[in-house]
């Protein structure tokens, strides 16, 4: 077990009325495996992965990483645990236009203060070459294709090996040969041991998942198994 | 620290908006120096080249002859009744005040050999910048400009060098001799006047030619030039029944008061030179009225990029914080980095407009003539007010926008 939802709710206040965005619900995700979480408009997938990325509290409930309650954490406790266990990829990217791609991949690792420049830029270096993108370590994102820029994304998720990576519509942007690529990477990662848990509304994601589930009446619900 | 502070300045040097700012508000910073310089420059021309400069404070006084006559003044009486008016430094007869004498010695190719004499004091002498003031002994002692170009007409000393001057590292201790004659040209005379004394005169207007004597040698030289017509019974010149005194005033702002006094006792008097100030004083409020829409408009400028940079890095912010970057951090890295864009785009400004400068000056310096005793002095106070406008545009645009860095939860 490394992430653990209990008894999540969310809700918000519109014009002074409740409006429900997740009820109750639990789940645990584990390591190994890759969940694909759909789920239509306004649902509640983007909540999610907030209050899974610790950016948002929940009303109710709490998380468990690693066995650990994080709703009781400080902001700033939460920002470390966020460096150390969260990996976060998006279909934007994201991706810094000021910095080169080891540069953007370094970003998160800023953050562990004993570690040298030298060495961060070492790391950073190796991770760009696990997402195939060695030749292109010193581009600026302006430089480099969609699909590039998202494994250049990867590349910085995994900058401080977190157990944890989230991934909301990781391949909405791209062509399907690109498509295809970071879903192969993402599930290369849940095969080394990571937990992945991609949102999307993408259909073909499906085929690269471990988990399917579904966000559907603010409530969570596994609706399939590739597990074999 | 070290990390964010590496974060806040490495990636800005990258920023092409960046050369864009360091431009405009060059720009603003050369145009603001200019018009401070013109205004240092035309401050320090009226202070320096006309409220010092003995032309404009001083007078010519006369008595009413009458006056004299009925009062049974002597011009001794007068002299000593002069003296002691406030704010009067030196009184001299007005015939053994100034004189112009010849020195072959002195004729260069592009100057005529021609100096003027003044009498002084040493209350009334310039700056001395090299050699000493008068000795307490008797002597041919002369104190001569440091840029001396000893020439009868001024308006050609505008198209001769710095180099023509004859006042050379050796001139002190120097004797030269001068060449003249009585009026009715009777008797020849001569003079050897030795140079003891090198007086300031890079900022005062007309003082290339003269030398400064003390009164009883000029009185000496006047005499021999009016010994033709001497009065014999009391041994002093016509001249000096006919014209009177000249008198110093110690500082210009006292002019009008001296003038009142003289007026009050009875006394005639014209002044030797006269300039308006307003000129330079219109034309000075109307430059720094323009310097301070300038700064304003350099302050909504800062304002507006600011603002833009924010909007370009709020994305950036927030993925800070899904990378796990603290609040606290981001707005410390956010403040830094404006802060450093601010301090690399007023030293790049500063740096275009000091060439700009620089190079402005070079044009003034290759047509001297036209900017005769006209000191450029670079007001670099818009650098400053520019800087600390700027920072004050940073910090408010800076703390507005942290305060609402959070406000957009991730969509």
């Amino acid at each position: 077990m490394v992430l653990e939802i209990q008894n999540i709710s969310k809700y918000y206040f519109k014009n002074k009325r409740k409006v429900n965005v997740l009820d109750n619900i639990n789940y645990v995700f584990e390591t190994g495996k890759l969940y694909f979480i759909s789920g239509k408009s306004g649902s509640g997938k983007s909540t999610l992965i907030q209050i899974l990325g610790l950016l948002i509290k929940p009303n109710t409930g709490d998380i468990l990483i690693n066995n650990k309650k994080v709703g009781k954490l400080t902001d700033n406790e939460n920002s470390i645990m966020r460096n150390k266990e969260i990996g976060f990829i998006f279909q934007s990217y994201y991706l810094n236009p000021l910095m080169k791609a080891y540069e953007n991949v370094m970003l998160p690792m800023y953050m562990n203060k004993t570690d040298t420049m030298k060495n961060m830029k070492q790391k950073a270096e190796k991770l760009l070459d696990v997402v195939g993108l060695s030749t292109r370590i010193n581009h600026y994102p302006k430089e480099l294709s969609g699909g590039e820029q998202q494994r250049v994304a990867i590349a910085r998720a995994l900058a401080n090996n977190p157990n944890i990576i989230l991934a909301d519509e990781p391949s909405g942007s791209l062509d399907p040969e690109n498509e295809e690529k970071i879903l192969s990477i993402l599930k290369n990662l849940a095969k080394q041991g990571k937990c992945v848990i991609v949102v999307s509304h993408n259909q073909s994601t499906r085929k690269y998942a471990d988990k399917l589930l579904i966000i559907e009446d603010n409530n969570l619900k596994e609706v399939g198994n590739n597990e074999k | 620290m070290k990390n964010k502070l590496f974060l806040a300045t490495r990636y800005q040097f990258r920023r092409k908006r960046n050369i864009f700012n360091i431009i405009f508000i060059g720009f603003a910073m050369f145009i603001s120096i200019l018009l401070s310089t013109y205004n240092t420059s035309a401050i320090n021309y009226m202070h320096n080249d006309i409220y010092d400069s003995f032309y404009f404070k001083t007078l010519n006084v006369w008595k009413n002859e009458n006056d004299l006559i009925n009062e049974g003044l002597t011009l001794e009486d007068v002299r000593d009744d002069l003296s002691s008016l406030k704010n009067i430094t030196n009184v001299s007869s007005i015939a053994s005040y100034r004189d112009m004498l010849y020195s072959s010695e002195l004729v260069t190719d592009k100057l005529d050999g021609y100096v003027e004499f003044y009498s002084a004091n040493n209350s009334t002498l310039p700056k001395i910048v090299a050699g000493t003031n008068f000795p307490n002994s008797n002597g041919y002692y002369m104190i001569c400009p440091e840029k001396f170009f000893p020439h009868s007409n001024p308006d050609d000393l505008k198209y001769v060098s710095i180099n023509d001057k004859v006042s050379n590292d050796d001139i002190i201790g120097k004797k030269i001799k001068f060449d003249y004659k009585s009026n009715q040209e009777t008797t020849n005379y001569n003079i050897d006047f030795e140079i003891i004394g090198l007086y300031e005169n890079s900022d005062h207007i007309f003082d290339e030619d003269i030398c400064y004597v003390k009164e009883d040698i000029l009185r000496e030289i006047v005499m021999n030039k009016y010994s033709d017509d001497i009065d014999k019974e009391n041994n002093v010149s016509m001249l000096e029944y006919q014209i009177g005194f000249v008198v110093e005033v110690d500082d210009i702002s006292n002019l009008d008061s001296v003038k009142e006094n003289l007026s009050d006792r009875g006394y005639v008097y014209e002044s030797r030179a006269t300039v308006s100030t307003e000129y330079f004083s219109n034309i000075s409020k109307k430059m720094n009225n323009i310097s301070t829409i300038i700064i304003a408009i350099v302050f909504i400028f800062i304002l507006v990029i600011l603002q833009k940079k924010y909007k370009e890095e709020q994305q950036q912010f927030q993925l800070m914080t899904f990378l796990g970057y603290r609040k606290n951090d981001i707005r410390i890295i956010y403040i830094m980095s404006n802060i450093f864009n601010l301090i690399i785009s007023t030293l790049g400004a500063f740096i275009i407009s000091f060439v700009l400068i620089q190079m402005s000056k070079g044009i003034f310096n290759y047509y001297p003539f036209l900017f005769n005793k006209w000191k450029i002095i670079i007001g670099y106070s818009p650098v400053i007010a520019l800087f600390i406008i700027s920072l004050f545009a940073t910090f408010i645009s800076s703390i507005l926008n942290t305060i609402n860095l959070f406000k957009d939860s991730y969509e």
